[in-house]
């Protein structure tokens, strides 16, 4: 069965993909520049840091010197990201040698950002105009209940007893993968919607920005004044009021459709209205590596394979319901038991045991949390990893078999051309037999018509 | 001239291949799909007997599976 | 003495304690202007905060009498309004500093003429550890944390018992120390620290440079200390001093009971309370029984 595996990339990847220019006319903001340094493999923020002073290419040879034996693939890692986008400019040297330098535009900024700080386009508002602000507890409720108001109308939409201001067609967008619309059937959850479920908050939340991005995009909308904005928006500060009047026409429709997600909360006073942006706001500029895993778990897994979740959360019993077979639901508990067939079930589905097992671990309950391991291994490694195996137990792929070489150079020639191609199943050398997949089957073929 | 036979190309662990040795054993003359055996955990066998095989060997999967009699 | 395997971690998010050095007498005598150091720092400073949302700084200064913190990122006094020419973070440490040394001056003992009173290195060492307590019960993912020791009189052998009884705690933590050395000689102190704790000691030679040798160096988070060529320690000075006069010393005599170092001969240790020379008294009434 082929899986479908949603890619959990932050909208770094689309920064990435810009053109040079735009790029380089984003990196004069040095929020952005900030935000993208904090999305780098923590070696690759180490090279930022070490040659933001320095104004001459350096040797790529010098670069390599710094690293250990083991860290060699993690520095290819690094470079290749940092030249991707486009903070490190690679250039040649009059010897032929390769050379990085930092994007003097990215240099500038960030040299600005640490001398200097960095300052917000816009002042939060005093208090006397502020009334009723909301606590930091409440308003990351506030924030989490539109999150799963959100997700919960995202997949069943028959569910949300008051249902959000998005328009319909920009919910579409959102359900593009995640939902198989058939003709008079009820919309169903595609591989890559289970999927999503699974991934912790922060994958959704830039899975669900970087849609939003693509389809302003298409509507006509500049990605990157789009993605500074939101990038901005992610350095103010939790909690503080910021009024509407300092933002443009652009900027406060985008700010209205960031409220329904949970982004930021809208409040009127009677001298003004502002938006307060909550933590789903400013987790927008932390990269993938940080602690998503922060937040309290509630599911605590036990070895007799009974699962006790203390949420009240319907998203949460959905989701529950994707592999485990829920018996009851109490006042603050869900009580299920992972099951062969509820497994079974998840797993023609599309859901991965290692997506399991992620979800379990992630969402242990603190009580739990602290055991080694949080979820029990005669659960994890010895059932649902063993149940997924027992599926998988013959894997079968369309290949060709080559017999009646006539030499043994040619039966080496056309393995390496196999193996070149990533295509060589299996050889026997003795007999000069080989088995190569269809899909390299072609470029074996011309091979060996080149031989005669 | 080097030959080349299309096929499906079968990669599983000892007791599988043997079930599914057997199974070839056990089909008329007509639909026996097995064209080479490579090794005890490698076979390559006829195009389109793959959903035969999967069922067949789901089907061997729930006969040996124990259900609690309620 | 083999020195701590560091913990393996799988991200860079990082608390980093920083003990500041700030003896008048020392900064008073040396070549190179405080002003000019502080400026450096501050700005390695804003890069650790810059390299991530969730990393952690806090800065003890280290005067001759005293030691105090001066700076918490964590804490919210940091969210106030920016001057326009540098971050609340600079305007509050540097206010704080102001008040620690002008405290630290009216806590001044008299010292003898001619020598350079040492810092306060244990006092700075133990409040370090402290926080870096607290922080691991702060929450289920604590940060990674580690000290920096930015250090530039000389050792004080008085301290040598509380430096160590630091060290080995840090140790026993798996807590790194890392020591940034700007004084004349080696500090043996510092460099047994980072030894035993897995740090790095460096001396940096120029110090105009000092930012690209802190950016370059102690930058580096503890999960990619793993990948990176970094300075390693070349010949570490284990010389102890005496727990009775507090002054180095190459030979002398310990207590085989708790390992307490004493440069003359004495009959009881006096940090456990064994009493010395019983199994030689012993021994020669033993022989002399014998021969009677």
């Amino acid at each position: 069965m082929p899986e479908v595996r949603i890619i959990a990339k932050n909208f770094m990847d689309m920064v990435a993909s810009m053109q040079a220019m735009k790029l380089d006319k984003l990196y004069e903001n040095g929020f952005i520049c900030e935000a993208i340094l904090r999305s780098l493999p923590p070696l690759a923020k180490k090279y930022v840091i070490q040659m933001l002073h320095i104004d001459v290419p350096v040797a790529a040879k010098l670069l390599e010197e710094w690293v250990l034996p083991d860290g060699v693939s993690k520095h290819r890692v690094a470079i290749d990201r940092l030249v991707q986008l486009r903070v490190f400019l690679e250039a040649v040297d009059r010897k032929n040698e390769k050379t990085y330098k930092v994007n003097p535009t990215f240099q500038r900024s960030l040299q600005k950002l640490l001398v200097q700080g960095g300052t917000l386009p816009r002042e939060s508002m005093p208090s006397n105009i502020t009334v009723r602000l909301p606590t930091l507890e409440n308003l990351e409720a506030y924030a989490l209940e539109q999150w799963e108001c959100f997700l919960l109308q995202l997949i069943s939409p028959s569910q949300v007893e008051k249902p959000l201001n998005i328009s319909s067609s920009l919910m579409k967008v959102f359900q593009r993968r995640i939902l198989s619309h058939r003709d008079k059937e009820a919309p169903k959850l595609t591989e890559s919607g289970f999927q999503f479920l699974l991934m912790d908050t922060n994958a959704q939340l830039w899975y669900i920005i970087r849609e939003y991005i693509s389809n302003s995009e298409e509507r006509g909308v500049d990605a990157a004044e789009l993605i500074s904005f939101m990038l901005e928006l992610s350095f103010h500060v939790i909690g503080e009021a910021y009024s509407i009047n300092t933002l443009t026409d652009f900027q406060r429709n985008i700010i209205n459709d960031l409220a329904d997600l949970g982004l930021v909360k809208l409040q009127q006073g009677r001298k003004g209205s502002w938006f307060i942006p909550t933590k789903l706001a400013t987790n927008l500029s932390m990269s993938l590596s940080d602690s998503s895993s922060r937040k309290q778990g509630f599911v605590v897994v036990e070895t007799n394979f009974r699962v006790y979740a203390y949420s009240t959360s319907k998203l949460h019993c959905e989701i529950l319901r994707l592999f485990s077979r829920v018996e009851y639901q109490l006042p603050n508990l869900i009580v299920g038991a992972i099951t062969k067939e509820s497994l079974y079930n998840a797993f023609e589905n599309g859901i991965t045991a290692d997506q399991i097992v992620s979800f379990l671990q992630q969402n242990a309950h603190p009580r739990v949390a602290e055991r080694v391991p949080s979820v029990p291994e005669n659960v994890t490694d010895q059932q649902i990893r063993l149940w997924e195996a027992d599926l998988n137990r013959v894997e079968m792929t369309e290949a060709h078999y080559y017999d009646e070489f006539p030499s043994r150079d040619v039966f080496e020639g056309a393995c390496d051309c196999a193996r070149e191609w990533n295509g060589l199943l299996w050889e026997d050398s003795k007999k000069m037999h080989m088995v190569v997949k269809t899909e390299a089957h072609h470029h074996v073929r011309e091979f060996l018509r080149r031989q005669k | 001239m080097v030959n080349a036979t299309k096929g499906v190309f079968i990669s599983c662990d000892i007791p599988m291949a043997q079930y599914i040795i057997n199974m070839n054993a056990s089909m008329p003359a007509s639909d026996k799909f097995i064209i080479h055996i490579l090794d005890n955990t490698h076979m390559f066998v006829q195009p389109h007997v793959e959903q035969m095989i999967r069922s067949q060997i789901a089907k061997f999967r729930e006969d040996n599976t124990y259900v609690k009699p309620n | 003495m083999t020195s701590a395997p560091s913990k393996l971690y799988a991200d860079d998010v990082s608390l980093l304690v920083v003990t500041l050095d700030t003896n008048p007498f020392f900064w008073s005598t040396f070549p190179f202007p405080f002003a000019d150091f502080l400026s450096q720092v501050l700005a390695f400073l804003n890069s650790i905060l810059l390299l991530g949302q969730l990393n952690q700084v806090i800065v003890i200064a280290t005067g001759c009498n005293s030691c105090g913190y001066v700076f918490d990122s964590t804490s919210d006094k940091n969210h106030g309004s920016t001057t326009g020419t540098m971050p609340a973070l600079y305007s509050n440490l540097l206010h704080n500093l102001d008040q620690f040394v002008a405290r630290d001056q009216q806590l001044a003992s008299p010292h003898t003429p001619g020598t350079v009173p040492s810092s306060l290195l244990s006092g700075s060492l133990s409040m370090a550890l402290c926080y870096i307590q607290r922080a691991f019960r702060s929450g289920p993912m604590p940060p990674q944390p580690r000290i920096l020791c930015l250090q530039g009189a000389t050792d004080g052998p008085e301290q040598y018992v509380a430096i160590m009884n630091a060290i080995f705690s840090a140790q026993h933590s798996v807590v790194p120390i890392d020591s940034c050395y700007i004084g004349s000689n080696n500090s043996a102190f510092l460099q047994q620290a980072s030894y035993i704790t897995g740090g790095i000691y460096y001396k940096p030679p120029q110090l105009d440079g000092l930012y690209q040798y802190l950016s370059t160096v102690f930058a580096t988070d503890l999960h990619s200390r793993a990948f990176l060529r970094l300075p390693k320690s070349v010949g570490v000075d284990f010389r102890a001093s005496c727990f009775c006069h507090k002054q180095t010393i190459d030979m002398g005599y310990v207590c085989s009971v708790c390992l307490s170092i004493f440069c003359e001969h004495h009959d009881k240790c006096s940090t456990c309370g064994s009493v010395f020379g019983q199994a030689q008294l012993d021994a020669s009434a033993a022989d002399r029984k014998r021969k009677a």
